[in-house]
């Protein structure tokens, strides 16, 4: 069931890319054909946050997301445990403060509209308490599942990274 | 003051091990958090959510994928062929070779750390079965990754640019130059170095024009892609987020209808993995609106700004200055956080001081990413000698005569703003 979850969420963050990709396409040719599509930018707009927060939280399933390890790394197991539990605990205070924070902005001003396509504001807004709530569970799932040690790690290293 | 604080903080939980993102999340909403700060907390989160409303900055996510798409669209193996046509007779032919091919792949791709691995995995074997030295050739097929970097399009300059306000499409042009002059630089220290030890080419004579003839042809639609990418920009058919766009269905009409290699699985493949990189690279830009936001509030660029002018008589020395805090902070930390970091606040500092953003734009971008190929922490270096299995003692010891290679070119940068500025002030006016 929760494999399924996962998958879904794979395909969501997919489609929710396919579709930024394809709004600013639809802007450009218009833009370039000399029938401009103010809502294209927009709408691209809106995806993007949607698919950076998915991906956020896809990432953070893998404990992949970057950070510096050479001093945890340093460390004997126990003393990487403790720093890894700062870090969950901070992290965790952070989604749900500014999730919560984030719910409210998105519902009190959800009558706000964006100029060309009419949609509320709020669409934008609602992604970013809604990704956080995935992340925290995301987060007390890897807890569980695998561990503090491996709570903000992946299991094995060696993934290649931009830049 | 208050600033500085925020900054050492954002800084000490990264050393911790918190992943970047959050560790400049949770500084800056602690700043908020602050009795002394009069600002709703609501702000921390409304300077995110408005840190993703950008159309310039869609550009990240979309060369992100085309880089993902071009990968399985067969587009390299047939550079890899132009590349040898072109190096393979010269006196180490598969490490300029090696070189040719991160040049023209930087027309395509914008990493550095793509680049490397996937040399490594396609040359790194037959390079060491040759006869050269593992740490040589890891160090090599290491920082060829940054003339990919360099050379249009360029992740690092799209983040520079979007985040220190500098146009897109001037950074791209830019880059041209020092591209060509850091892969000049690195064949001249290749053929000293295989003089010395002897490294044989793999042709035995030059190319016959036919020869180059018919390697073009075949490497045809994926030399286009660059000439049309800056044209495009340069005459305003499309910005550089639409040319993104753009990109992304020329990846997949070369792919799917001209070369016939990308398969419905190995695009969604593509998609899923850029999905990932887009979650971990934007979360870092989104999370840091809200620590801008405080920078900016707290004017902590003007205040530098009025220090360092005091400091610095002319530019020359600032930039040189800038350089070595750069290359110091970027061989201990990732490029993509130091770019998020200190752009915003080196901006306008040399600015100021009377330096064009788009010549400090090439001067910061390639030493940071340099960076990334040195000891200690080497996202490119881990990279390499991981994938090579090469020891990090060798990589560095071999690394020596390509560093100063690479510094020689940041320095003739740095003391002749006009190779890096003639191009876009010819092409996009002055």
């Amino acid at each position: 069931m929760l494999k399924l979850l996962d998958r879904a969420e794979e395909y969501m963050a997919v489609l929710l890319l396919i579709g930024t990709v394809t709004a600013v396409l639809i802007g450009a040719l218009g833009r370039s054909v000399g029938h401009p599509v103010p809502a294209g930018p927009e709408i691209a707009q809106l995806l993007l946050i949607w698919t950076c927060m998915f991906g956020a939280d896809l990432v953070l399933k893998r404990g992949e997301h970057i950070r510096i390890s050479a001093l945890p790394d340093a460390l004997p197991p126990n003393g990487r445990r403790l720093l890894h539990l700062v870090c969950v605990i901070c992290i965790m205070g952070f989604l749900g403060y500014c999730g919560w924070l984030g719910w409210l902005l998105a519902t009190s001003n959800w009558a706000r509209e964006m100029g060309a396509s009419g949609l509320s504001y709020g669409w934008v807004t609602l992604a970013f308490p809604v990704g956080c709530a995935l992340m925290m569970i995301s987060m007390v799932r890897r807890i569980f599942e695998h561990g503090l040690l491996f709570a903000i790690e992946p299991e094995t290293r060696g993934r290649e990274q931009l830049l | 003051m208050i600033s500085f604080l925020l900054l050492c903080l954002a800084l000490g939980f990264m050393v911790i091990g918190m992943p970047v993102a959050f560790a400049i999340g949770v500084a800056s909403v602690l700043y908020f958090l602050l009795p002394s700060t009069f600002m709703p907390d609501i702000t921390a989160v409304q300077r995110i959510v408005a840190a993703s409303q950008s159309f310039p900055l869609l550009a990240v996510p979309l060369f992100i994928l085309v880089g993902h798409l071009m990968n399985g669209s067969g587009i390299t193996p047939r550079m890899m062929t132009l590349a040898s046509t072109l190096a393979g007779w010269m006196r180490g032919g598969l490490a300029q070779v090696s070189l040719l091919l991160s040049a023209l792949m930087g027309g395509i791709s914008g990493s550095a750390v793509a680049d490397a691995a996937m040399q490594s995995r396609i040359l790194g074997g037959p390079m060491i079965k040759e006869g050269y030295s593992k740490g040589f050739t890891a160090a090599l097929l290491s920082v060829g990754g940054l003339i990919t970097a360099t050379i249009p399009p360029s992740l690092g300059l799209i983040l520079y640019g979007f985040l220190g306000e500098v146009s897109i499409g001037r950074l791209f042009i830019a880059g041209i130059m020092p591209g060509i002059f850091l892969t000049i630089a690195l064949m001249i220290a290749t053929a000293w170095i295989s003089k010395k030890r002897d490294y044989k080419p793999v042709n035995d004579r030059a190319p016959t024009w036919r020869e180059v003839g018919v390697a073009v042809k075949t490497a045809f639609w994926a030399i286009l892609f660059p000439v049309w990418l800056i044209v495009g920009i340069r005459f305003g058919i499309f910005t550089p987020s639409e040319a993104g766009a753009f990109a992304v269905a020329y990846a997949l009409i070369v792919g799917v209808l001209i070369y016939r290699e990308l398969s419905l699985a190995a695009i969604v493949d593509a998609l899923l993995l850029s999905v990932r990189d887009i979650g971990m690279i934007m979360l870092i830009i989104l999370l840091s609106g809200a620590f801008g936001y405080v920078i900016t509030f707290e004017r902590v660029p003007q205040t530098l700004a009025e220090i360092t002018t005091g400091l610095f008589t002319s530019k020359i020395a600032l930039l040189f200055a800038i350089s070595v805090f750069l290359l110091i902070f970027g061989m201990l930390v990732e490029a993509t956080v130091i770019v998020m970091l200190l752009t915003p606040i080196l901006v306008p500092v040399i600015t100021a001081a009377g330096v064009d953003p788009v010549h400090f734009g090439l001067v910061m971008m390639t030493l940071v990413t340099f960076g990334g190929m040195t000891p200690p922490v080497g996202v490119s270096m881990f990279t390499v000698c991981g994938i090579l299995n090469c020891s990090y003692k060798d990589y560095t010891r071999e690394l020596v005569p390509l560093a100063i290679a690479v510094l020689s070119v940041v320095a003739i940068i740095i003391v002749f703003p006009q190779v890096v500025l003639f191009l876009p002030n010819l092409m996009m006016g002055g």
